[in-house]
């Protein structure tokens, strides 16, 4: 699977950015009305969500009011413009378990699922790049040995038996970490809200202990979810700079004896910018992925543990609302990455 | 330099037999609970331990390797079969067909798998054949678009062309002229896929889709028992991760070496 290449529509290259930008956003347009009709035909078109609420057994009279009053007696089509419409004003259903909107719960565990991701995504940018450079640098080095070593290794790893892992070592044997409960320990309240993210409003509120603790919680969560994405990201920093370190023109600036600090900074790094950006944003869809397992472990109140949680009602509304906005997300930091590449690469703009 | 180290290829394939016979020789059943014995740590009674549930760990990790490998090759198999006449098909008639084709692939590809599985397990029914449906709408799009890139280069290659000029439709043309000459990449790709299938499998058991609790697998095994490491019980965790680790490792590496190798 090599996502980075599949927003690579051929020849591109060659036209105007703003043709170049509104075909991205085209695709995401179309990545929005695959979500919504997959889901759609899912729940609307293959199976009777009416079963799915009241079970088989249920009287007739029952099934029936039910239908009509979520306009299930209407033709398909007709059914699927309202779902959509409806979507796409941000009404992504209710919870057959809590009967509160789901656009409602979701926007509160957001807040949680980003921040965890956030830090992961500190981690493996100052790592993963630090690391990937490096190794491709001091190239068929023991270092070097070392961190395909650790790549080939790390890739193998399940993501939700490494965070066990480290809870067992770092709770349990060393007792380092705070128990895996969630965002702070129990006991302690809760900062009011500002932005959302804990760290963020504990630091606005000037709240110290609470940012200690926030940050401890945080800590483990975020260097599993790191460890996940990590092999993978060093792997294309590594193989992207080791292939311009290559080139032509690294070469003539290697013979005109400039130094080895400005070559790999100034001519190298900035070439390397577009393909590491898209490695990040690659990396951010894969975090925001993977985050369900680290959630699921930790017991992080975000949105994976929110789709876990509707698994086990066979709640299907909340489940699908995080699919939209986890595709969103993912879609949404490769618009970024696009947006970049444009300013960046003058290639691009030509 | 072409060569081709096999060390990796017999280690998989004892520890493959391993699964096969191990769960003949070893006393315990996998699936029954022994309800005086749970948790209890490793010892010469219970190699690995017992679970939450007084099932024997090892009997269980070494069983799970039959339902694990198992499936993820079936499910392999399975995109393989739809995904190589697709991009064939595909990159052979172009056009709006190619197209929609494409973009479907896309979507699924953009679709974090995870949820994409939990979807479709939900809405249609949490069973094995779904599991392996949501596998191989994993796994074609990847097929598609690497059959695809070579039969849009085939496209115009003479032995092509002598098909049409034959009378040969375009069907047959991919089927039988395209497909033959693709088989060395998905080859390259397969064990690859594997891996990823094994540990999604595990990852998807982990949360409590596809395989259900009394059949072992890893990921539910996990599942189980991850409330009970924060109290010391490693053992049922930590043997069910290392035999993914194992095969993903092995898959992983495989797949490099046949990589380097047809390349």
């Amino acid at each position: 699977m090599t996502p980075s290449r599949f927003f690579k529509i051929d020849g591109l290259n060659m036209k105007k950015p703003v043709l170049y930008l509104a075909q991205r956003i085209g695709f995401l347009c179309l990545l929005l009305w695959g979500i919504i009709t997959i889901a759609f035909i899912l729940t609307r078109a293959l199976g009777t969500p009416v079963y799915l609420l009241v079970g088989q057994q249920a009287d007739k009279e029952i099934i029936e009011s039910l239908i009509k009053s979520m306009g299930l007696d209407r033709p398909l089509y007709e059914q699927y413009f309202r779902y959509f419409w409806s979507v796409l004003h941000g009404n992504l259903g209710i919870s057959r378990y809590t009967f509160r909107p789901v656009t409602q719960e979701l926007s509160q565990r957001l807040p949680a699922t980003l921040e965890l991701v956030l830090a992961a995504m500190i981690l493996i940018t100052i790592i993963g790049i630090l690391l990937g450079i490096s190794a491709a640098v001091y190239n068929n080095t023991l270092f070097d040995r070392c961190v395909q070593a650790f790549c080939q290794f790390g890739a193998s790893v399940p993501l939700f038996w490494l965070g066990l892992i480290l809870i067992y070592i770092f709770f349990y044997l060393f007792k380092l970490a705070p128990a895996p409960l969630g965002r702070i320990r129990p006991g302690l309240s809760l900062p009011k809200t500002i932005t959302g993210f804990l760290l963020v409003d504990a630091v606005l509120l000037g709240d110290r202990e609470c940012f200690l603790a926030a940050l401890k919680q945080i800590m483990l969560p975020a260097v599993t979810l790191a460890l996940g994405s990590l092999p993978a990201t060093i792997r294309i920093v590594y193989l992207t700079i080791l292939d311009i370190l290559n080139t032509p023109y690294i070469n003539t600036a290697r013979a005109y004896s400039i130094p080895r600090w400005r070559i790999l900074f100034v001519y190298a790094l900035r070439n390397a910018l577009v393909p590491i950006s898209t490695v990040l944003a690659m990396t951010f869809g894969y975090l925001l992925s993977n985050t369900v397992f680290v959630e699921a472990v930790f017991a992080w109140p975000g949105i994976g543990n929110y789709a876990i949680t509707a698994m086990y009602t066979m709640d299907y509304d909340p489940i699908i609302a995080v699919t939209i906005v986890a595709t969103l997300g993912y879609g949404l930091a490769y618009l970024l990455n696009d947006i970049f590449a444009l300013i960046v690469d003058p290639r691009v703009r030509r | 330099m072409r060569y081709f180290t096999w060390w990796s290829v017999v280690c998989l394939f004892c520890v493959f037999l391993a699964g096969l016979v191990v769960p003949l020789l070893y006393p315990r059943d996998p699936r029954t609970p022994y309800p005086g014995s749970k948790l209890e740590p490793p010892s010469a009674k219970y190699w690995f331990g017992t679970d939450v549930y007084g099932m024997d760990v090892f009997s269980r990790t070494f069983y799970a390797i039959r339902v694990d490998l198992i499936l993820a090759i079936i499910a392999v198999l399975f995109a393989i079969c739809i995904g190589l006449p697709l991009g064939a098909l595909s990159g052979i008639i172009g056009g709006i067909f190619d197209e929609v084709i494409m973009r479907i692939c896309d979507i699924l590809q953009a679709f974090p798998p995870v949820f994409l599985a939990m979807t479709f397990l939900i809405t249609l029914g949490n069973n094995l054949s779904n599991l392996l449906i949501v596998m191989a709408l994993l796994n074609i799009p990847v097929y598609a678009k690497m059959v695809r890139s070579v039969a849009m280069s085939l496209k115009t290659a003479e032995f092509v062309q002598a098909a049409y000029a034959a009378g040969h439709s375009r069907l047959t043309a991919a089927m039988k002229h395209v497909v033959p000459n693709v088989l060395t990449p998905v080859f390259a790709q397969f064990p690859l896929s594997c891996a990823y299938a094994v540990q999604m499998i595990a990852g998807f058991g982990f949360l409590g889709l596809g395989i259900k609790p009394p059949e072992p697998e890893w990921g539910s095994m996990i599942n189980q028992n991850a409330t009970y490491i924060i109290s010391g019980c490693w053992w049922p965790t930590i043997f069910p991760g290392i035999m993914i680790i194992l095969f993903s490792f092995l898959l992983n590496d495989i797949a490099n070496k046949l990589h380097k190798l047809t390349t």
